[in-house]
């Protein structure tokens, strides 16, 4: 970790906008590019999944427990991966208060690349529109002090929701070209959906696209979607921070090169050999491991974690994914504090940490 | 909240922000949740564990603002009280603690859980240390020998029964954490040395079926966990 002299104070949107920048910052900030939703966080604001998915009162609501409770410096209220799934026709499993809301991939909208039709109005879809409106509430309510991150789905995910997981990906193998057309038509809906949030007051937007490590190798990532990733950095012209889930490091150099802001890494990735592969071509983000540390072993195994990603010199600190619904509080405020310290720790040798 | 550290904002109040700014308390490590309460609403309860003067303490809390919700956790409270064994601290009456001194935190969790399909107002009596065994095809029932120690004995001295009292050895060692004494095979011990009937009776049914009860805390644990598509 580079310290550079001193900077100004900030607040939580310089915070995170000069970190995704890779641009120098007063402390290292939290930033949740998934959602830090709880049960026990819906109960405080009385906004319950599946509610808090599609009304955008509650969305926003419960979003700003990221600041308010955790003390994040970010807020994101796209909780789930579905809403523009939800707006293009797939069928959602909407579930109940303790459990996420699923696309019903076993019954699939389309077969093949001639079948895409993206509805005309799908803009305006109660789904979409529920983000876009707790995007405003959010803006509104924060103003300029704390970083709002919307989300738009990348086309090989919606490849999953829309084709089914096993079809697709044997698309990939029997047709390439064929991938590459349904790919180019279904980025349009990242592309609108994204452009959409920045006019509703988006700060950056988190950009899932699941080439994970356990199904996807890092030559498919360069061949399908590395170029997409470089256009959407020029079409959505906002901070766009990259997640995929999974052991990722053979795939980093080429995520690299796209030129977005940040990307959302997995534990299953150590932050010193993350850090090493992106080469300070992009800021990462994310890393503390959700199932097991957040979810089950305590605030001390959490602080270790942060610490390790503060050693390394990752840019912005924060859980690996969406955390699970029922992550204990007392773990996810610990991240915040283990920051703090360690920043304190350290002010001897300078106040300000240099991501350049 | 730390607010000279951590400068938060002026709530503009727009979604009821100003209502929940440093709402959640600093209540020690939650052990178990029951995320959405069948019986109150689908509220979330959670049960917290402190430790003062080296003696674990436990609480029931929810954030819920729901009018019953209250009431919900006095009812779980005084439940653990009659059906787990435990009893309030002297000093903060709603926490609650073993007169042993030790946690016995999986027994407690177990037993949290199951409190929790409770119905609000349903009766609360310890429940007995026997229970009729299916597989054994008679009753099972445990006797206390001192010093935290328990025999479990069969009505009827069968194959089948003497089979299912080692069952329940090995149901009560993984339940509640207890020790299996080599002699006689058919006894279980609580490492604290202390008595603890309610517990054993509350949690007797979950370890007469242990593979299920564990099946359930795993299935429990993995709902709420995002995967992303191509796990699902």
């Amino acid at each position: 970790m580079n310290l550079a002299k001193t900077v100004p104070a900030m607040n939580s949107r310089q915070r995170v906008l000069a970190a995704l920048a890779r641009e120098p910052v007063d402390r290292t900030p939290v930033c949740n590019p998934t959602s830090v939703a709880t049960v026990e966080l819906m109960d405080l604001v009385d906004a319950y999944f599946p509610d808090a998915n599609r009304n955008p009162e509650k969305m926003a609501r419960l979003a700003a427990t990221g600041h308010t409770e955790l003390e994040f410096d970010s807020v994101m209220p796209v909780f789930s991966i579905i809403q523009e799934s939800s707006a293009i026709g797939c069928k959602i499993q909407w579930e109940a208060k303790d459990n996420w809301p699923t696309v019903k991939m076993a019954e699939p909208i389309w077969k093949d690349a001639s079948d895409i039709r993206i509805p005309d109005n799908w803009l305006s879809h109660p789904d979409i529109t529920c983000v876009l409106d707790a995007i405003r509430l959010l803006r509104k309510e924060f103003g300029d002090e704390v970083a709002v991150i919307g989300k738009t789905m990348g086309p090989w995910s919606l490849g999953y929701h829309c084709f089914g997981v096993q079809e697709f990906l044997l698309m990939t193998i029997d047709d390439p070209g064929k991938t590459m057309e349904c790919l180019e038509k279904m980025k349009e809906v990242t592309i609108e959906f994204g452009r959409a949030q920045i006019d509703a007051g988006a700060d950056a937007l988190t950009l899932p696209d699941h080439a994970t490590g356990d199904l996807v190798s890092g030559e498919y990532y360069d061949r399908f979607l590395k170029e997409m990733h470089t256009e959407f950095v020029d079409q959505i012209p906002i901070p766009l921070i990259l997640h995929i889930c999974g052991r990722t490091v053979d795939r980093m150099g080429f995520i690299a090169e796209t030129g977005m802001a940040a990307f959302h890494y997995d534990s299953k990735n150590r932050p010193d050999e993350s850090m090493d592969a992106v080469k300070d071509r992009i800021s990462l983000v994310g890393n503390i491991n959700n199932p097991e540390t957040l979810y089950s072993k305590g605030p001390e195994v959490v602080r270790e974690e942060v610490y390790r990603n503060l050693e390394a010199g990752v840019q912005l600190v924060g859980p690996e994914c969406a955390i699970p619904l029922q992550t204990p509080i007392e773990c996810l405020k610990e991240i915040p504090l283990a920051v703090r310290e360690w920043h304190l720790q350290h002010l001897d040798s300078g106040s300000a940490v240099s991501n350049s | 909240m730390n607010q000279e550290a951590w400068p938060i904002f002026e709530p503009r109040n727009l979604i009821g922000v100003s209502d929940f700014v440093g709402k959640t308390l600093d209540l020690g490590k939650r052990v178990e949740i029951q995320p959405m309460d069948t019986q109150c609403h689908g509220i979330s309860l959670g049960l917290y564990r402190q430790e003062w003067d080296e003696c674990p303490h436990y609480l029931v809390h929810t954030y819920s603002g729901h009018e019953q919700a209250s009431g919900r956790m006095e009812y779980i409270r005084q439940a653990m009280i009659t059906m787990l064994g435990l009893h309030a601290s002297e000093h903060q009456p709603e926490w609650l603690r073993f007169h042993c001194g030790h946690s016995h935190e999986k027994a407690v969790r177990r037993g949290f859980l199951d409190l929790c399909k409770l119905e609000t107002g349903a009766p609360l009596q310890p429940k007995p240390c026997t229970a009729f065994d299916k597989k054994a095809d008679c009753e099972l029932s445990i006797r206390y020998q001192g010093d935290g120690s328990y025999v479990i004995d069969a009505v009827a001295e069968t194959d089948s029964s003497l089979k299912r009292v080692q069952a329940l050895v090995r149901g009560f060692v993984k339940v509640c954490e207890m020790e299996a004494i080599e002699s006689p095979v058919s006894a279980v011990r609580f490492p604290c040395g202390g008595e603890h009937a309610s517990l054993l009776g509350m949690l007797m049914f979950r370890a007469q079926n242990v593979r299920a009860a564990m099946a359930e805390e795993a299935n429990a644990a993995g709902r709420g966990s995002l995967v992303p598509p191509s796990q699902q």
